[in-house]
């Protein structure tokens, strides 16, 4: 549940950057590819969502 | 504020129309919102992305949503192997994904303040196996097993998740039951008599209050069953 605080806390970051970020898609289920294997995984798909969107 | 869907008719209605008239805030969804005596928006908790959009809406108005009530529902008295499946499709879509969806994006509003009540709604069909009612009471007995794991999810957040499960309520959801049929299943309730919307406008108020908050992933009988 720390995690489910902190990807609530990204998606305001985010909002606050004037983007949305969606930490529930489909993609967040695969094991090889979720962004949820480590910190750094989520970092990444952070930002990738951000200049994807920005 | 508190957020009720089916808001334009039946339990959802009374429910919106009893809180309202307590000075509570209340946000009604509902597919027809025209005729809404209460702040409202459009929706079909079917669609996700309809669900979403009311979700992004209140964030970005900067809602403090500390209840969510799960009333949309719809019900479709048919024996099983007579029920069209696009039927079927509807009713779990509408009564069990309707559910899930509100509750994944409504519950992220209410987890950042770390406190709230989600209120789902199940049927006495459930507990007395009814028949006539099996696709209708497989939905709901998903929403009774949704409300469960999801109650255990929600209380590290300090958010309470309990499923209110009514015998007969005189509502437009009965329409096309006959005054024996409903009867028969009254006679099964432990308290043998019909309730109205007051009696389940009664026990959501009860559920808001902080009174209420040792329960939770509990399944509420009216009536009981």
């Amino acid at each position: 549940m720390t995690l489910v605080g902190l990807c609530l806390k990204l998606e305001d970051f985010a909002g606050d950057k004037g983007f949305e970020f969606d930490w529930t898609s489909a993609q967040a289920m695969s094991m090889s590819r979720s962004m949820f294997r480590n910190a750094g995984s989520l970092a990444s798909e952070f930002k990738d969502q951000m200049d994807a969107k920005l | 504020m508190i957020v009720i869907t089916g808001s334009s008719r039946g339990l959802g209605l009374a429910i919106c129309e009893r809180l309202h008239s307590l000075g509570v805030d209340v946000f009604g969804l509902s597919r027809d919102v025209s005729n809404s005596a209460f702040p409202s928006m459009s929706c079909d908790v079917s669609s996700y992305e309809e669900v979403k959009k009311v979700a992004l809406t209140l964030k970005k108005e900067g809602k403090k949503v500390s209840g969510l009530v799960n009333a949309a529902g719809i019900a479709s008295m048919n024996l099983a192997v007579t029920t069209p499946p696009t039927v079927s499709q509807k009713i779990i879509e509408t009564n069990l994904l309707g559910t899930i969806f509100c509750c994944q994006l409504i519950a992220p509003l209410m987890m950042r303040n770390k406190c709230g009540s989600i209120m789902n709604f199940s049927t006495i069909a459930v507990s007395l196996g009814l028949k006539g009612e099996s696709v209708y009471a497989a939905s709901k007995a998903g929403v009774e097993g949704f409300t469960r794991s999801f109650a255990r999810e929600m209380a590290d957040f300090n958010i309470n998740v309990n499923c209110i499960a009514p015998g007969p309520i005189d509502t437009s959801l009965l329409k096309g039951i006959t005054t024996n049929q409903i009867n028969k299943i009254v006679s099964q309730q432990i308290i043998p008599k019909q309730f109205s919307p007051d009696a389940i406008c009664d026990l959501v108020e009860l559920l808001l209050d902080a009174r209420s908050n040792s329960l939770s992933g509990q399944v509420l009988h009216v009536g009981g069953a």
